[in-house]
């Protein structure tokens, strides 16, 4: 009896994790390690001029000098820099010109993700990049965006047809030496995306780009640049997974956002790489930097993350509030369950006048997970009459996992007002029992706790992303209660 | 310092030796922190404290300042004088009372009273914190004070610290060391007083054992402590049903740094923890607490507001730890700042590290200046805006001197406060 | 409906329901009253199959299966609706979107589909209008900053949207003014039909004045001591407990 249980309880668990599968497609690796010499293997690839490869050279002498920083409130053994392959695509057959040519079985593993790369997705209106490993295999809807003169591509792409953009802003918000995993991409990334929205243009439909690691023992280290010029709106989704594996797979993103005067980005996502299993073996390792700069006046960067995936994730979406009265704003949901791990968090820098920032971070432990908000507001000596809220809220499921809240706050300005709430409660059982009586099982009493609990932040995802986060979150929260 | 570091190669013969030798091992390790140890990031106490500091105790002399406080104290019944970290008898005032056991603590080390074994060093952790280290080694003295079963001490004993050091380079290293059992209760007041025409040095340690049922109340004045770099470190052991209020009142000083931890050990334990603090000119005061719940159903508090003034930096550091066991753990915090001149600053970290999940945990924090709805309301009145605001300042602190249970102390302090804020009413 | 025998009910190691009888049949309104601490509340509990009370002796039937065997959120489905003494608060969570999930798992219990959303708006409003309930309180979220009297209205709101087979309403009348208990009585009493049947647990009489009861029964000592008609419960009011006391002291 106890063993069928088992079985039923074993088979409940190992579904949980619906995007576990893996493609078997061709594809082509670099060698296993990283030297100087996969640097330049992977520039080679992707047909880089002279500079972009010299800035990696230069970011991977920075890296090598660098150490892998402790302070996270994270557990986990030591990375073997050189047990990992730092470049991994799917092998093209030909050039891929329509959406016809694109590997059949590439096509399926989108659609098992449930995101068809059709072009019925203008029902949706979104354009998608799709990147699957290092490389991003199509980019939808690309004419209609061209129309506009909004330039969405891969990142490859941007460096051979875009450099003058490129070197003008890879690297200025989130520098080379940032920090450890910062050098490490700035050396090694292999695509992303890349969106330039051009002056007084809001962008008609919402930008996508699906992150996929498929290929074993692989690092994924995309880089996404975004900028916003003058009075331009643009709005951004980012959703990621990955197949279920014993092994640690490390994904260090750069992500860098630039708003120029009252332009307006906002960039959502939607994080589901493999968590592991409930005993804590395998997942994903996602260390990763994300930044705006609010560079001109009255100009808005707003992150929304719920963040459901990864073993472990540390990652802190920032905003620097340069321009006078821009606005910066952390809408976030991390959910951690079984062995999870994340520290996460934001910065909200304020330096110019006028600045506003928002900052609301719904933590949600279960299982025996850890479950961290850091965050940093800062308001410069010159930022006269900045203004921040913070709302970060934790709710404990069951009695082994932990919660925990580390703000800062470092006020330097005396005409602004920060305002930080903080608390922590549980799903009790008066609750549970309340839920019960009137008919809902555990489950469904959750799910709907949960969401409550959540809805501020839900409200700030796009509809369709918001659909998924609530869907997702039933799978990360399932069999934590009772 | 060779002559003390010969005293700690000798093989230690008794308990309490050892418990000194192994500090000065910790502190060998540990040093002074620089500010990129987390806990002192926002003191960077190595660049403030001299170089080479001197940790032989200096003579100790009565000076007119001294004698001149001394004589326009109010008759109390309890008064333990210190004279740069050193025990002054003539100027102390200890009455005999049954199961109240006081004595200064190069005293009690010499003929080892009351167990002080069982509890010197048994509160601090010397091996990680820096300054407790180096005070468990080189301690000159201080306060030990003993409160038996049951016994209620009424009036509030008050520990009187002068520095009237001549030399900048002393670094006095002070100690209370303060056992109150089941069922007693009682009050403390630590004054700190700056009696010199020059900036002093100390680091002053407090260690509390808290027994079932017991109550200690402990109020640190930092009222005198112009040019003054003082660390200070209160540490509490918290037994079942027992109560622990600290207030840290800060008018002055340099550098002030309050570490203060209070450990609920038992269940239905309870601290109260709460401080006041201005800064004024380019001091810089840092208060850094923990609280950890270690049992079930105790509750915890903490209240602190500060004003900060000119070029004056004010740091709070909270943390509310519940252990996994700490279930129906109740715990507040609440941090406040004022920044009343454009080059002050404020910074603020109000932690929450929990590992249980039937809990009900908050903090807030807020950093501004004065409500301006409030001045005009003030000001509508007729009140003159320069009044409004002192008088909206003294509001905002106020909470805290409310929370001082001693009314001759807390009278103290809101005079204290209305003098600070120029207020004549 | 429901039969309740010889039932022992342990809390934390402490007896609270010894020897516990109790018939009631379709169509019935049983009052039980008492003196404090004399295991009426955790009747209710045990009732609903609160899992913090350890049956030790005894069986309790509801339609001829063994309640007792079901878990919580099964009886609710099965028409076992409790009315709260403290109704909890859902942050986030709109008494609207509560009910229709509790309505929709109710009905995917019976085979039914999820009812859509026209018919259940409608049905929203209609019920809402028996507790005199504002539009605007449904769209809150559940019971959060609701007074008292609302968060018991919105209790029988819950009940009327769900149309239990048996309610137990648990002290819904305390605390109450004389305004929120005349809705609540009359949200009951509209309610009331020949199938279904309620227990209410009181301590006051001035409830039964306007729900007025089949039967009334006394609980003392984790047991009934004495039944009656509506008549026990004003010499109840008149005299107190004590003589009822008493009565089971000279009994013993």
């Amino acid at each position: 009896m106890e063993k069928e249980q088992d079985d039923i309880l074993q088979e409940h668990i190992n579904s949980d994790y619906k995007y576990g599968f893996t493609t078997d497609i061709e594809q082509e690796f670099a060698p296993m390690g990283l030297n100087e010499d996969i640097v330049r293997f992977i520039s080679a690839k992707k047909n880089e001029p002279e500079w972009m490869l010299n800035w990696r050279l230069q970011a991977f002498k920075a890296w090598q000098q660098m150490k892998q920083p402790q302070w996270q409130n994270v557990h986990f053994p030591e990375i073997d820099y050189q047990k990992i392959i730092y470049y991994a695509a799917p092998k093209k057959k030909k050039e891929i010109k329509s959406l016809d040519d694109i590997d059949p079985e590439i096509r399926e593993t989108y659609d098992k993700l449930g995101i068809p790369i059709q072009e019925q997705k203008v029902l949706a209106g979104v354009a998608v990049d799709y990147v699957m490993d290092s490389e991003s295999v199509i980019t939808t809807f690309r004419a209609a965006l061209k129309e506009k003169g909004v330039i969405f591509c891969s990142m490859s792409e941007a460096i051979r047809e875009h450099a003058d953009l490129v070197k003008k802003y890879l690297g200025t918000v989130v520098p080379t030496r940032d920090n450890y995993f910062a050098a490490l991409n700035s050396a090694v990334f292999s695509d992303g995306s890349f969106v330039y929205i051009p002056k007084g243009v809001r962008c008609p439909m919402e930008l996508s780009t699906y992150f996929r690691i498929n290929a074993e023992n692989t690092g994924q280290f995309e880089r996404t640049l975004i900028i916003a010029d003058d009075r331009s709106y643009v709005s951004y989704l980012e959703g990621c997974t990955a197949p279920t594996r014993d092994e640690n797979q490390l994904h260090a993103a750069v992500v860098e956002l630039v708003a120029m005067d009252s332009a307006e980005i906002k960039y959502s996502t939607v994080q589901n790489w493999y968590p592991g299993d409930k005993n804590g073996i395998g997942g994903v390792y996602n260390f990763v930097t994300k930044r705006g700069l609010c560079q001109g006046d009255s100009s808005k960067i707003s992150w929304a993350q719920v963040e459901t995936g990864s073993a472990i994730t540390w990652k802190y979406p920032s905003c620097i509030l340069k321009g006078d009265n821009s606005i910066g704003e952390f809408y976030s949901v991390a959910v951690t369950n079984n062995y999870q791990q994340a520290d996460t968090g934001t910065k909200m820098i304020h330096i110019g006048k006028n600045t506003r920032s928002r900052i609301v971070s719904k933590g949600i432990s279960a299982g025996k997970s850890q479950n961290s908000y850091r965050g940093l507001v800062k308001v410069a000596g010159t930022a006269e009459n900045a203004y921040n809220f913070s709302q970060c809220d934790s709710l404990l499921i069951g009695d082994k996992c932990g919660a925990h809240t580390f703000p800062y706050l470092e006020i330097k300005n005396n005409t602004g007002k920060v305002e930080h709430e903080a608390t922590t409660s549980k799903i009790g059982e008066d609750l549970m029992f309340y839920c019960n009586q009137r008919g809902l099982s555990d489950e469904e009493a959750v799910s709907m706790i949960v969401n409550g609990y959540c809805k501020e932040v839900f409200k700030h995802l796009p509809m369709e992303f918001a659909v998924e986060a609530q869907k997702l979150l039933d799978v990360s929260l399932e069999g934590s209660v009772g | 310092m060779e002559t003390i570091e010969q005293q700690f190669k000798n093989t230690p013969t008794t308990q309490l030796d050892k418990v000194r030798v192994e500090a000065f091992n910790a502190f060998e390790k540990l040093g002074i922190p620089t500010s990129r140890v987390e806990a002192w990031k926002y003191t960077n106490i190595k660049t403030k404290l001299s170089k080479d500091f001197i940790l032989t105790p200096l003579e100790s002399e009565v000076n007119t300042a001294v004698k001149n406080y001394i004589a326009s104290l109010p008759p109390y019944a309890f008064r333990l004088v210190f004279l740069n970290g050193i025990f002054h008898q003539e100027l102390s005032i200890i009455p005999e009372i049954e199961g109240l056991y006081i004595t200064n603590l190069k005293e009690a080390f010499a003929n080892k009273s009351s167990n002080i074994e069982q509890y010197f060093g048994k509160a601090v952790n010397y091996n990680e914190e820096h300054f407790a280290a180096l005070n468990t080694a080189f301690v000159t003295d201080g306060a030990f004070i003993h409160v038996s079963k049951n016994v209620a001490i009424e009036e509030p004993i008050y520990l009187h610290y002068f520095f009237t050091a001549t030399d900048a380079d002393a670094f006095v290293q002070t100690r209370n060391l303060v056992v109150v059992e089941d069922g007693a209760s009682l009050q403390i007041a630590e004054d700190f007083r700056n009696a010199s025409n020059i900036t002093v040095q100390y680091n002053h340690v407090t260690e509390s054992f808290i027994g079932k049922n017991a109550q200690l109340t402990l109020v640190k004045l930092q009222v005198e402590t112009k040019n003054v770099k003082g660390i200070h470190s209160l540490e509490a052991l918290l037994q079942r049903d027992s109560t622990f209020n600290a207030s840290t009142i800060t008018f002055e000083g340099n550098v002030i740094r309050n570490n203060i931890t209070a450990q609920l050990l038992g269940e239905n334990a309870h601290a109260d923890l709460s401080g006041l603090y201005f800064g004024k000119e380019n001091a810089s005061i840092d208060n850094n607490i923990l609280v950890k719940h270690l049992a079930p159903n105790c509750t915890s508090n903490q209240l602190y507001k500060g004003v900060m003034n000119d070029e004056s930096v004010g740091s709070f550091s909270g943390k509310i730890f519940v252990d996994q066991i700490a279930q129906k753990t109740n715990a507040f915090q609440s941090s406040k700042g004022l920044l009343l001149s454009n080059e002050a600053s404020i910074n603020n970290r109000p932690n929450l590290e929990i590992f249980a999940d039937d809990v009900k945990c908050s903090h807030g924090a807020a950093i501004g200046q004065l409500d301006e709805n409030a001045l005009f309301y003030l000001q509508a009145r007729g009140i003159p805006f320069e009044l409004a605001k002192q008088l909206l300042t003294y509001a905002f602190v106020h909470e805290v001197a409310e929370r001082i249970q001693a009314k001759p102390l807390r009278q103290f302090i809101c005079d204290k406060l209305k003098e600070e804020l120029k207020l004549n009413w | 409906m429901l039969s309740i025998k010889n039932l022992d009910v342990r809390v934390e190691q402490k007896e609270i329901l010894k020897g516990f009888n109790l018939q009631i049949n379709p169509g019935e309104i049983h009052a039980i009253m008492g003196p404090n601490g004399t295991g009426k509340s955790t009747l209710a509990s045990v009732l609903a199959g609160k899992n913090e009370y350890e049956v030790t002796g005894g069986e309790i039937s509801y339609l001829g299966k063994d309640l007792l065997e079901m878990s919580p959120d099964e009886r609710a489905r099965e028409g076992v609706f409790l009315a709260f003494q403290y109704p909890v608060e859902i942050p986030g969570v709109s008494t609207t979107n509560f009910m229709k999930a509790a309505v929709n798992a109710k009905r995917k219990h019976l085979g039914l589909d999820p009812m859509d959303a026209k018919t259940f708006l409608q049905l929203l409003n209609e019920k809402r209008a028996i507790v005199e309930l504002s539009r605007e309180f449904t769209s809150r979220s559940l019971n959060e900053g609701f007074s008292g009297g609302e968060k018991k209205r919105n209790e029988i709101f819950q009940m009327a949207m769900l149309e239990p087979k048996l309610a137990i309403l648990d002290e819904t009348d305390s605390g109450l003014d004389i305004d929120a208990l005349r809705i609540v009585a009359n949200g009951v009493n509209q309610l009331r039909n020949k199938d279904n049947a309620f227990l209410v647990i009181t301590h006051y009489q001035r409830l039964l004045n306007y729900i007025v009861p089949d039967f009334v029964h006394v609980m003392y000592g984790g047991r009934i001591v004495k039944s009656g008609g509506k008549e026990l419960a004003l010499q109840l009011e008149e005299r107190g407990y004590d003589w009822i006391k008493e009565e089971v002291a000279s009994l013993a």
